[in-house]
């Protein structure tokens, strides 16, 4: 095996990991849970860490001791290391703290981060020269943080030696740490104190053939199991008394000679390769779904949930402006100047005077906000209506409507994760103000449309000017006319008052009767003004609501396929590496120490 | 409550707490709770209820504890003085409890006929690996030289174990027979004495009232104070309730001979432990009532963590009928500013013309309430002009059910924010994306057509009641007339001072007079219906909140419990646990007094 392979593998580890850690921390819309996101941060770690003892010039073997307390882990490694290096005693639990026994020639910087901290004992046995061996705390005492210690060494171990005894061999306690390391870690077994295991018995399984057969239920198919009694291996005598099967020697062996390096590469190998393979499978489960379906569904939704609620809307508006129509009547009418020209135009702005004395329309204003002089008495006026409307209902509904919008994007199938957040700020910018101006424009759009120079009515003002030039004329004239006709054919006495009093008479009284016309068919009424109004309105703000929400479910699906993207990228990072891995395996030396 | 028989109540108790153990057991969150619930409703169905029965005190249970390969088995023969249980390497060969008795057998069983719940009685000798919910009942002849202190008047009870995987399946049989136990015999040995999980179990036989006597086994004879001093202070001593522990006795690693012949070879560490054993045995009827004291006492002091598991989804329940009672609130704000404020009841109006009617003459007086009337008419004319037309916001129902609409969405945004994976969570996610929340807006639209049936009676009542309170009156009526007439007879009058004979004068006065008195009459009449349009406004806000709000509200709050079925159970059941333990503690006393 040439060492150009592993360098890419590092780096190909090295690139997945720079890739996947800011992706964990950054935020997300499709959530990740507590404990997946812990879970990939843990494997983050374990990437940096292959990709370093990969390139390593010669492999070093984390082998961790595992086991419940008195199962005879620190006597194990006293045992292998001939000398008391642990500290082993019989009261429980004994060890406190995980301690890393390596060869004086290892650079502690190669050690991974969570063995640095450890209590570090040297020693020059030749065998063991690139291996390190560490005795870790119980998990199983009353003492809870013992199993958070060994928790923290787990991580690195590249070898897991699983340590029961006769009475522990079976606990609960360490199976599930088992169960749960399995898939990442190496594992081998040893069955301590084997003489207790052999016993005089009529019934029951011999300890051993049952742990065989747990085993082989977790999927070792070939597991490796040594049978020893350690605490008879403490002195460099051989000891006389063994039982039969003792398994002593075999394990020394195995991890002095037996793991050479070309099987601890494999070994490394294959803890890389389960490692990928575990990522794979937890980015699958964490890949967000392709939502642009949904966010499309969810776009027409909201369009017509907003129309729904803005015709309500426009309702509770014009209904709130409803009560003082006579007065905006009035009011349209005072600023409608008369288009009448000459005596007509004179005599109109008369009655102009009279009228606006006798009609003051006097439209509410605001009184609780400052009085901006600048602000004309109908944008005053709409103010004031809004405040109301808006105080009893508007913004009530304008709540309920960001509510039913999620309701609809849930409804669609979008993923509505900080999607409240960001509607509820869009649906911020959506006032009392906005409503205020919305309203004050439609009036002054429809006193445009309606009475604008574009209006018909001003168009028609042509007409009416000459209706105003010729109607006193031609009456001043007629009956002028008539009363000489009638006083000098004298069909009728005329008096002298009479010439001079009734033509101008009927003069000024056609007028009136022009002015009252003009007056009154002329003028904006309400039927006129509300549907203007209304459209106008309806327009403004729908247009505003439209802004403000239009984006959202597609920006909502834009970043949710951002990070569908990073997870593919992400995945089929890991399938290269995966692919190299698997080129690289050399399992048949090494399937045994793994589940299948 | 009290109707219940004491043995009923048992019953019934055991039966709560055996469905909450099925409850729990189904919730991976929630496993922790299992041990202590079968616990209590074993004591309750092993223990207190044979109690109440009046069963003889005669003969005690024993139960030998102790987690796997400890020597439980062993212990039990030394208690007996023969071996008589199967004591092999294997860990957790024993799977079901297996009692020993000198007595018949069949007496043995009749004396515990239907306790050991749901276990079931298979006739022993039966190898005791059979992992099946059953127990054996071994008849033992035991030997007469073991003395009189012999335990002839006791049972013992050998367990399986509670630390090894499988355990799992099985320790719900052991927890069985730990409520039965009137003396629990905890075995530990050196490798196990500081285990968390069984000095858990230790924990909990001690909250339940038993009396406990450690044995700890394997010792070596230069370790044994060490360890039984290590035991004291830092198992023991860890458990609150640590006074329960009437002995520590220590076992040594025994050999061969002495463990076949226990009351001959090992005679002297069987004294040892039947010493503070008999203590107890002895005094058979006083151990009974302790035990059973203590038993109901733990169930009371413990009901509150006994019903973790019921308020684990109650809460949930609790948080969601908060938020139900918050839009409750906003539902009926919504209904009182979109509606009820504007409402101006046409019937009103209507009852307000004809009170106003009421007030004029009758019989020959209508030709004077003619003239008059006749004589406003240019006040009646005047008031049309200026008269402010009535706004019509959105229609009744339609604010109504944007109100609901809103309820219901707010709901489930307030349900998006939660986390998912609660059960109560995630039932109503399901129920919304599935639109079961259309059956809740049918209810609500029934609901609607019979709050529209009462309003209309309602209203038209008290507009009715506003002329037909002065029709019954009729001197009242007549006395409010002559007052009208009066009034304007002496404005008249007055007028026809003030003018004398200015003849021209009167066409403008009289109409004047007339109407002045009218306005008044009118105004007076238009505050009196707004008084009582503001107190039908009141009345209908009841009305609403009665006939709309509340019964929406019990619908939403019930809408969980339709969905997650166990729901109304669990809330049966957190509802009546206290009140029956209260009754049982009670009658167990009650028991006691008449027993002693």
């Amino acid at each position: 095996m040439s060492a150009a392979p592993f360098d890419v593998i590092s780096q190909h580890l090295n690139d997945l990991e720079s890739q996947l850690r800011p992706w964990l921390q950054r935020s997300h819309r499709w959530p990740l849970r507590m404990e997946q996101q812990s879970l990939l941060s843990q494997q983050a770690d374990d990437l940096l860490r292959q990709a370093r003892e990969l390139v390593a010039e010669r492999p070093l073997l984390v082998v961790v001791l595992m086991g419940g307390t008195g199962v005879g882990k620190s006597t194990l490694l006293n045992a292998l290391a001939q000398g008391t290096i642990a500290e082993a005693a019989f009261t429980r639990p004994t060890t406190r703290e995980p301690i890393v026994y390596l060869h004086e020639r290892i650079d502690v910087n190669r050690l991974d981060d969570s063995l640095k901290q450890c209590k570090l004992i040297r020693h020059n046995q030749a065998g063991l020269e690139h291996k390190i061996l560490v005795d870790t705390p119980d998990l199983d005492s009353n003492e809870i943080i013992h199993r958070e210690r060994l928790e923290a060494v787990l991580p690195a171990a590249d070898i897991v030696l699983y340590v029961g005894s006769q009475e522990k061999y079976h606990d609960q306690a360490g199976w599930e740490v088992f169960l749960k390391q399995k898939e990442r870690r190496a594992f081998a077994f040893i069955l301590n104190k084997w003489d207790r295991c052999l016993a005089q018995h009529s019934t029951g399984v011999r300890p051993d053939d049952d742990l065989l057969r747990d085993l082989k239920a977790a999927g070792f198919i070939d597991p490796l199991l040594f049978r020893i009694c350690a605490q008879q291996w403490l002195t460099r005598e051989k000891p006389t008394a063994l039982p039969e099967g003792e398994q002593f020697p075999a394990l020394r062996n195995w991890l002095e000679q037996g793991l050479t390096k070309r099987e601890m590469e494999a070994i490394r190998t294959k803890g890389v390769g389960q490692l990928l393979t575990q990522l794979q499978a937890l980015l699958t489960q964490v890949q967000p779904p392709d939502v642009q379906a949904a966010a499309r569904q969810t776009e027409t939704a909201w369009q017509g949930a907003i129309s729904t609620e803005l015709s309500t809307q426009m309702d509770i508006l014009l209904a709130s402006v409803a009560p003082h129509q006579k007065t905006l009547e009035r009011r349209f009418a005072n600023h409608l100047s008369h288009p009448f020209k000459g005596i007509m135009g004179w005599y109109a702005g008369l009655l102009d005077i009279g009228r606006k004395g006798f009609f003051r329309p006097k439209l509410p204003q605001l009184s609780v906000a400052p009085t901006d002089p600048q602000l004309s008495d109908l944008a005053g006026f709409a103010r004031s209506c809004t405040q109301e409307a808006y105080k009893q209902s508007l913004a009530a509904r304008n709540i309920a409507l960001a509510d039913r919008l999620l309701a609809k994007a849930d409804d669609a199938g979008l993923p509505t994760h900080r999607l409240n957040d960001d509607l509820r700020i869009q649906l911020k910018s959506i006032t009392e103000a906005t409503y205020m101006d919305a309203l004050a424009r439609s009036f002054v759009t429809a006193e445009q449309s309606l009475a604008g120079p574009a209006s018909w009515r001003q168009r028609m003002a042509g007409l009416w000017t000459w209706l105003g030039y010729l109607l006193p004329v031609a009456l001043f004239l007629l009956v002028l006319s008539w009363q000489l006709y009638a006083k000098f054919n004298g069909t009728m006495f005329v008096s002298i008052t009479d010439l001079v009093l009734l033509p101008p008479l009927t003069a000024l009284l056609g007028m009136t009767m022009l002015y009252v016309l003009y007056r009154s068919l002329v003028p904006v009424t309400w039927s006129k003004l509300a549907p203007v109004c209304r459209t106008q309105l309806r327009e403004d703000l729908h247009q505003r609501m439209r802004l403000a929400t239009q984006s959202l479910p597609q920006q909502q699906a834009t970043l949710l396929a951002d990070e569908r993207r990073v997870v593919t990228e992400l995945l089929q990072r890991t399938s290269t590496a995966l692919q190299l891995i698997q080129q690289q395996e050399q399992t048949s030396q090494v399937a045994i120490l793994y589940a299948q | 409550m009290s109707a219940i028989s004491p043995l009923e109540l048992t019953r019934q108790l055991a039966a709560d707490l055996t469905w909450l153990e099925g409850f729990a057991g189904e919730r991976e969150e929630l496993h922790h709770a299992i041990v202590p619930l079968r616990l209590s409703a074993a004591l309750l169905r092993n223990q207190v209820g044979p109690y109440l029965e009046k069963r003889p005190a005669q003969p005690l249970h024993v139960a030998v504890v102790g987690g796997a390969g400890t020597g439980k088995s062993t212990v039990a023969n030394f208690l007996l003085g023969r071996q008589v249980a199967e004591a092999n390497p294997q860990a957790g060969f024993t799977r079901h409890p297996v009692a020993y008795v000198a007595h018949e057998s069949a007496h043995v069983l009749q004396l515990i006929n239907g306790i050991l719940g749901p276990l079931v009685s298979i006739p022993g000798p039966t190898p005791s690996d059979r992992d099946e919910d059953v127990f054996q009942v071994r008849q033992v002849a035991i030997p007469s030289e073991s003395g009189p202190e012999a335990i002839h008047d006791a049972i013992v009870w050998d367990c399986p174990d509670m630390t090894t995987w499988k355990a799992n399946q099985y320790q719900t049989r052991l927890v069985e027979t730990i409520g039965l136990a009137d003396l629990i015999v905890y075995v530990a040995s050196d490798e196990r004495y500081n285990d968390a999980w069984p000095t858990q179990y230790l924990q909990y036989i001690l909250q339940a009232g038993k009396p406990v006597i450690a044995c700890l086994t394997k010792m070596q004879s230069h370790q044994v104070d060490t360890l039984l001093k290590h035991f004291r202070e830092h198992v023991i001593a860890r458990i609150p309730e640590c006074a329960g522990v009437s002995a520590v006795v220590a076992l040594p690693a025994l050999t061969a001979a002495e463990q076949t012949d226990p009351a001959g070879v090992g005679t002297a560490h069987r004294q040892r432990l039947l010493e503070p054993v008999q203590w107890w045995l002895k005094q058979p009827h006083k151990t009974r009532y302790d035990s059973v004291n203590r038993a109901v006492r733990f169930l009371g002091q413990f009901q509150e963590t006994l019903l973790t598991p019921a308020r684990h989804d109650l809460k949930d329940v609790a948080t969601w009928e908060s938020w139900v009672h918050t839009g409750q609130q906003t539902f009926i704000t919504r209904y009182r500013n979109e509606h009820l404020t504007g409402e101006q009841f046409p019937h009103f109006n209507a009852a307000m013309l004809r009170l106003i009617e009421l007030l004029e003459l009758p019989g020959v007086g209508q030709y004077v309430s003619k003239t008059m009337h006749l004589l406003r008419s240019p006040y009646r004319w005047m008031k049309s002009m200026f008269k402010a037309p009535v706004s019509q916001g959105p229609a009744e129902v339609q604010v109504l059910q944007a109100a609901f609409q809103g309820w219901v969405d707010h709901l489930r945004l307030e349900l998006l924010q939660q986390d998912e994976k609660h059960p109560v969570w995630s039932a109503l996610r399901q129920a919304y994306q599935q639109q079961r929340d259309r059956q809740l807006f049918d209810r609500f639209n029934g609901k609607i057509i019979e709050f529209a049936n009462q309003q209309a009676a309602e209203t038209e009542t008290t507009a009715r009641a506003i002329y037909e309170e002065l029709e019954k009156r009729p001197a009242a009526l007549n006395t409010l007339r002559g007052l009208k007439f009066s009034v304007e007879a002496a404005s008249l009058t007055g007028i026809v001072f003030t003018a004398g004979t200015h003849l021209l004068l009167y066409p403008l006065l009289l109409p004047i007079a007339a109407s002045v008195t009218q306005g008044v009459t009118e105004a007076m009449g238009k505050q009196y219906v707004d008084a009582q349009r503001e107190k039908a406004r009141t009345r209908l806000q009841q009305l609403f909140t009665q006939s709309l709000a509340e019964p929406m509200a019990q619908s939403l709050s019930a809408w969980p419990g339709e969905l997650l079925p166990t729901l109304p159970k669990l809330r049966e059941i957190s509802h009546r646990l206290p009140g029956h333990l209260h009754d049982l503690l009670q009658a167990v006393q009650k028991n006691t007094k008449e027993a002693s």
